[in-house]
C-alpha cells in the first residue's frame, strides 16, 4: 500500500527521536487523516505521548520529517499551527482561580479575528458537548479531577472546531484524555470525538490504555512497543493476541463482541 | 465550610462585574486622591481645592498662597506618584505571578526590587547621581535578577523554588548594597538610605514628566498580553498549543518587567508587598482573567499606594514615616496568612 503524504493528513514520515543515548522513536510512519479517529496504544514508557508531542510539532525530531496537509510541520509559525492542530496533554492544573468558561474560551485564542458572538457560541457548543454546561460559571480550582479534565476537553473542541472552513482539515491530539473519567465519562468523551471526526472533519489521535475503549470507537490503531510500531490498521486487524503479547508481555484471548460481532474484545489473562 | 465560602463566591462574582469593579476602583481612587491632597501637616480644605488648582490666588491671601504652594509643588506630584507607582507595582505583580505560574511570586520577593537597587546604588557610588544614568543601571540589574529568579526558581517545584530563589538573590543584592554603603561619602549615604525603606518623597514634576509616559505607555503594552498572560496560567505547553511562542513570550514578559520595576525603583526605592497583596485581593474578587485583572489590579495598586502613602504621612505628623515600613507593615502579615492558609488565588 503507497501512502501519500502530501494529501489532507497528518503524518510522520520515518521519524526517530533518541534521548541520552536511548531511542524512543525508531523510524515510525503513520498517518492520521480528517475524518478518523487513531488510537495509540502501548505500555507505560513505550513512547506514546513522545509520539505525540512529535505529531504536535512541540518536539523536533532527530530524523523523518512531521507533515501537515503535506507542508513541513516546522515550517509553519506557531500562531498558524494553533489554528489547525490541537493538542490535550495529560493533566494540567492550573492554580489559579479562572472561571471554566474562561478556560474554554481560550481555545479560541488563536482566533483573534473572530467576534465575541461567533466565540460565545462555539463555547457555547463545546461545553454541551463535553457534558460540562452545568459547570460553565464554576472556579476551574473547586472542580474534581475528571470535571477539570472534561473542561479541558471542550477547551480543545472549542480550538479544534471555531472558524473551520469548509473542506479544511484538522486535527485534533488527546493524550490520555479518560484518564481520570468514570465509565460513563469516558464512553461520553471518544463518543463525541468520534462523532465530531465523522461530522467535522477532523483527525482524531488518542492515546488509551483501555483495550477495548480503542476498539469501540477508533477506526485504526497503532501499537507501540519500546518505540517501534508492532502493527497498525483496523481493530480486528491490530487486536489479536500476538501483536498484544508485543505490546504489553501479556498474554490475552481476542473474541468477538457479544453484541457487535464484527467488534473485537480483548480479555487479558 | 467548604460550602459557605462557596456560596459567598459565586454571588460575589455576579456584584462586581469587571466593569463595575473597575469604576468602583476609580472612583474609591479619586476619593483617595482628594482626602491625601487635603490631610497632612497643613490641612487644605477640600472646598479650596478647585480655586487652588485651576483659579487665581489674591496676592495678598498668604494662607491660600502657602495651600497653593503645598498643593502644587509636594502633594499632587507626590499623590500622583503614589498613583501611578502603585499601579505599576500591583501590574507587574500579576505579570510576575502569571510568568513563573505561582500566586506567590512578587517583584521583591525575588529579588527584581533589589537587583534594580543594586544598579542604582551602584551608579550613585561609583558615577553619577543623574536619573538618566540610575534609570538604565536599575533596569539592567532587575533584568538579571529576573532571569535568574525565574532560572533558578524553576529548579524546584512549587512556591519553594521560588522563594528559595529569591531568598538567595536579595542575600547578594543586599550585600553587594551594603558594600557600595560601606564605601560611599556621607553625601552618597544619604542618597542611599532611602533605598531600603523606600519613598515618594521624590516625587518633583520633572521626574514625573519623565516617569509618567514611560511606565503607562509600558503599561498599556502590558495591557495587551492578558491572552498570553491566560494562556500561561494554563502551563507553558498549552500556551504553546495555543499559539504563543513561548520562548518569545516569556523573555518579552521578563524585559518588560525590568523595564517597568527598574526605572520605578531607581525613583522610588523598594516598596515591598504592593505587587503580591493587591492582585490577590483582586483576584479573589474578580478571578484570575487577566483581561479583566491587569487593569482591575493597576488601579487597585493604584489606590493601596496612595492611601499607604496618606498613612505614613499622617500617622506621625508633622515627621512621615517611610513608606516601605507602612506597606510591608501591612503586606508582611498578609504574606504569612497565604502562606500559613496555602490557598492558590
Amino acid at each position: 500500500m503507497t501512502t501519500k503524504l502530501d494529501g489532507n493528513c497528518l503524518a510522520l514520515d520515518t521519524v526517530s527521536l533518541s534521548r541520552r543515548n536511548k531511542l524512543i522513536l525508531d523510524r515510525i510512519s503513520c498517518q492520521l487523516y480528517p475524518g478518523e479517529v487513531l488510537g495509540i496504544l502501548g505500555a507505560n514508557g513505550a513512547g506514546k505521548s513522545t509520539l505525540l508531542n512529535v505529531l504536535s510539532g512541540e518536539l523536533p525530531a532527530d530524523a523523518g520529517r512531521v507533515l501537515l496537509d503535506g507542508v513541513v510541520i516546522h515550517d509553519m509559525s506557531v500562531g498558524e499551527l494553533a489554528r489547525r492542530r490541537t493538542v490535550l496533554p495529560q493533566q494540567a492544573g492550573l492554580a489559579f482561580n479562572l472561571a471554566v468558561r474562561e478556560v474554554v474560551a481560550m481555545g479560541a485564542y488563536p482566533f483573534p479575528e473572530l467576534s465575541a458572538r461567533d466565540v460565545a457560541s462555539a463555547i457555547k457548543a463545546a461545553l454541551q458537548c463535553a457534558e460540562v454546561a452545568h459547570l460553565a460559571e464554576r472556579r476551574y480550582p473547586e472542580l474534581s479531577g475528571g470535571e477539570q479534565q472534561r473542561v479541558q476537553f471542550a477547551r480543545v473542541l472549542v480550538q479544534a472546531l471555531i472558524a473551520r472552513n469548509p473542506g479544511e482539515a484538522r486535527y485534533l491530539l488527546l493524550d490520555e484524555p479518560t484518564a481520570s473519567l468514570d465509565p460513563r465519562h469516558q464512553h461520553g468523551l471518544l463518543g463525541a470525538a468520534a462523532m465530531l471526526a465523522k461530522q467535522e472533519q477532523l483527525g482524531v489521535a488518542v492515546v488509551l490504555h483501555d483495550v477495548n475503549l480503542a476498539a469501540t470507537y477508533c477506526n485504526r490503531i497503532v501499537l507501540l512497543a519500546a518505540g517501534q510500531l508492532v502493527a497498525q490498521g483496523i481493530p480486528a486487524e491490530v487486536l489479536q493476541s500476538g501483536y498484544l503479547r508485543q505490546t504489553y508481555q501479556l498474554d490475552s484471548q481476542v473474541i468477538a463482541h457479544p453484541q457487535h460481532p464484527e467488534r473485537p474484545l480483548v480479555l487479558f489473562a | 465550610m467548604s460550602g459557605a465560602t462557596l456560596t459567598l463566591a459565586s454571588p460575589g462574582l455576579s456584584l462586581f462585574t469587571p466593569l463595575r469593579a473597575v469604576l468602583a476602583l476609580a472612583l474609591v481612587l479619586l476619593v483617595l486622591l482628594l482626602l491625601s491632597l487635603s490631610h497632612g501637616a497643613v490641612g487644605i480644605p477640600l472646598q479650596a481645592m478647585p480655586q487652588l488648582l485651576f483659579g487665581d490666588i489674591p496676592a495678598d491671601h498668604l494662607e491660600m498662597q502657602l495651600w497653593q504652594s503645598v498643593l502644587l509643588e509636594v502633594r499632587l506630584p507626590r499623590a500622583l506618584f503614589a498613583i501611578l507607582a502603585g499601579g505599576v507595582l500591583a501590574l507587574t505583580g500579576v505579570l510576575a505571578q502569571a510568568l513563573f505560574r505561582n500566586p506567590l511570586a512578587e517583584p521583591a520577593l525575588v529579588g527584581m526590587v533589589s537587583g534594580g537597587a543594586l544598579g542604582a546604588v551602584g551608579v550613585i557610588v561609583l558615577g553619577g547621581g543623574s536619573f538618566l544614568l540610575l534609570a538604565p543601571a536599575a533596569f539592567i540589574g532587575s533584568l538579571i535578577t529576573t532571569v535568574c529568579a525565574y532560572h533558578l526558581g524553576r529548579r524546584y517545584p512549587g512556591v519553594a523554588g521560588l522563594l528559595l530563589a529569591g531568598v538567595a538573590i536579595n542575600a547578594i543584592c543586599f550585600s553587594l548594597i551594603g558594600l557600595f554603603t560601606y564605601l560611599a561619602d556621607d553625601t552618597q549615604l544619604r542618597t542611599l538610605t532611602f533605598w531600603n525603606m523606600g519613598s515618594l518623597a521624590g516625587a518633583r514634576w520633572p521626574l514625573l514628566a519623565w516617569l509618567t509616559p514611560w511606565l503607562l505607555g509600558l503599561s498599556l503594552l502590558a495591557l495587551r498580553y492578558w491572552r498570553g498572560l491566560n494562556a500561561l496560567l494554563l502551563g507553558e505547553r498549552e500556551a504553546l498549543h495555543l499559539g504563543f511562542p513561548i520562548k518569545a513570550l516569556r523573555r518579552q514578559l521578563i524585559v518588560l518587567m525590568a523595564l517597568l520595576v527598574g526605572p520605578l525603583v531607581a525613583a522610588t526605592g523598594g516598596i515591598g508587598f504592593i505587587g503580591l497583596v493587591v492582585p490577590h485581593l483582586v483576584r479573589m474578587v474578580l478571578g484570575a482573567d487577566h483581561r479583566s485583572l491587569l487593569p482591575a489590579a493597576m488601579l487597585g495598586g493604584a489606590c493601596a499606594l496612595l492611601a499607604a502613602d496618606w498613612l505614613a504621612r499622617i500617622a506621625v505628623m508633622p515627621a512621615e514615616l517611610p513608606i516601605g515600613i507602612v506597606t510591608s507593615l501591612i503586606g508582611g502579615p498578609f504574606f504569612l496568612y497565604l502562606l500559613l492558609k496555602g490557598r492558590p488565588v
